[in-house]
């Protein structure tokens, strides 16, 4: 769907080592480190017009618990794109308006790194470089022109604590003209963890999602979404483990994509094939229900994440999202600083939810319910505003 | 095919699916009403249905599930078109 401008993959035997300039290490296995202050690439772009995606696909150094993350500057072509605090492997991404950058022949990236470690200086090795992130990847793509989007927000609606009743009902049903319920069935979880999993049962549903009950990394949940989560659903990538003695509870992980989920199966009550055997026909089931919906643009993708996110750590999602049809995203986001429900529409796709809590993966059923009802209703209002689902 | 025999067809799915041989099983019946009838049994329910009647659900169907009914009318409306 969009035109590929650049890739460069940084690591040996890839292509990336002669986009390399000041501040780097030399290729290594999987990356390439950033050695210095500052650091700076050369992308060549093949020829073509209108507006560009930079995604840089990258690895913090850290060393926990004493140094947990990277914050980390961009600057493209002398102008500065922001400053990002990077806490484990993300993708950032970074819309380039042709208004504002022309239609440049090559990419000049700047990253400043004002947090990079010396390891021999830390005691942590014997590596004097100053490390700041290993980067893996550049993607640059052509996107369509945006529709202008003035920044909007809403609050959340005017319920009490908990309050899952009547008023809630009536509420959500004069606003978006749907019943909770079916409000609820309007958004398709990409994982993290089960909390909105368990939102969406709190409140009367219970869809069949590939990752609504899933435990995945961000990056991961990046990749699986570029290739479209082949063999999610295959035999040979599927591990039964059991959750711990206490549960005794037998989970399944995808090996392929590395993701993890409950299956209410537990041990004594059956084996660990006949658990195997039940998990690979639902995930025969939901992968293909997922890529379904990834096409029908039907569903509002929610994405929550306890680390701080910025629009630059979602637009990645976004737009691999995109790549399969006229998809939005709710991305949710720990954030004491707005009325927990808030939604602020970032771009006609693209909404920022904001709640004062994320339930722990342990927690979940301890999840802000009525702060849930607002993101989804506001939510769903700018998507309809904006012309989807229809 | 008749609803009626769409309706028998299915409710021996259901039937077979959960271990429940002489569990009463009609359009109103729902996942609350017989044990055991978990999500994974729903798909198993969904993908042998699919199977018995040559046909693939859509998501939003699959969505829209509630009871043996609603199976019953999605697979008559597949069946007549």
């Amino acid at each position: 769907m969009f035109e590929t401008a650049a890739e460069f993959v940084f690591k040996q035997s890839r292509n990336g080592g002669p986009c390399l300039r000041e501040g780097w290490g030399p290729l290594e296995t999987d990356h390439t480190w950033s050695i210095a202050p500052e650091s700076r690439l050369h992308i060549p772009l093949a020829p073509g017009q209108g507006d560009l995606l930079l995604q840089i696909l990258l690895t913090p150094y850290t060393w926990r618990p004493l140094f947990d993350g990277q914050r980390l500057g961009v600057e493209v072509n002398g102008i500065a794109l922001g400053e990002e605090r990077i806490e484990a492997e993300a993708g950032l991404g970074y819309r380039l308006d042709a208004a504002r950058f022309g239609n440049p022949d090559a990419l000049d990236i700047r990253f400043h790194h004002p947090d990079a470690i010396c390891p021999q200086k830390e005691r942590i090795s014997t590596d004097e470089r100053h490390l700041g992130i290993a980067l893996h990847e550049i993607l640059v793509i052509r996107v369509p022109p945006e529709r202008p989007t003035v920044a909007r927000s809403l609050p959340p609606l005017p319920l009490l604590p908990e309050d899952l009743g009547p008023r809630s009902t009536e509420l959500v049903q004069r606003l978006t003209g749907l019943a909770i319920p079916d409000l609820a069935l309007r958004f398709e979880s990409l994982g993290h963890n089960c909390e909105f999993g368990v939102v969406q049962r709190k409140l009367g549903v219970e869809p069949m999602g590939l990752l609504r009950f899933a435990g995945i990394a961000p990056h991961n949940l990046l990749r699986g979404l570029d290739f479209g989560f082949p063999q999610a659903d295959d035999p040979d990538m599927l591990r039964v483990f059991i959750d711990s003695e206490e549960r005794r509870e037998y989970m399944i992980r995808n090996l392929a994509w590395g993701f993890q989920s409950h299956t209410d199966r537990y041990v004594g009550n059956t084996t660990a094939d006949e658990v195997k055997q039940e998990q690979v026909r639902k995930h025969q089931l939901y992968l293909r229900k997922f890529l379904e919906t990834l096409e029908s643009g039907e569903k509002i993708f929610v994405f929550q994440h306890p680390d701080r996110l910025s629009e630059a750590l979602v637009l990645p999602l976004l737009a691999t999202l995109r790549s399969y049809g006229p998809n939005a995203l709710l991305f949710v986001r720990r954030d004491s600083t707005r009325p927990p429900g808030t939604v602020e529409k970032l771009r006609p796709d693209l909404y920022m939810g904001s709640i004062d809590k994320l339930a722990p993966a342990w927690d979940v059923g301890n999840a802000k319910f009525t702060a849930w009802i607002s993101l989804l209703a506001n939510a769903y209002r700018f998507w309809r505003e904006e012309g989807f689902g229809a | 095919m008749t609803a009626e025999r769409i309706e028998d067809r299915i409710a021996a799915i259901v039937r077979e699916t959960l271990g429940a041989p002489d569990a009463p099983v009609t359009e109103a019946t729902t996942a609350r009403d017989i044990p055991g009838w978990d999500s994974v049994k729903m798909v198993e329910i969904i993908l042998r249905t699919e199977e018995e009647f040559g046909i693939t659900l859509r998501s939003r169907e699959v969505d829209s599930l509630r009871s043996v009914g609603d199976l019953v009318r999605i697979v008559a409306g597949r069946l007549a078109t």
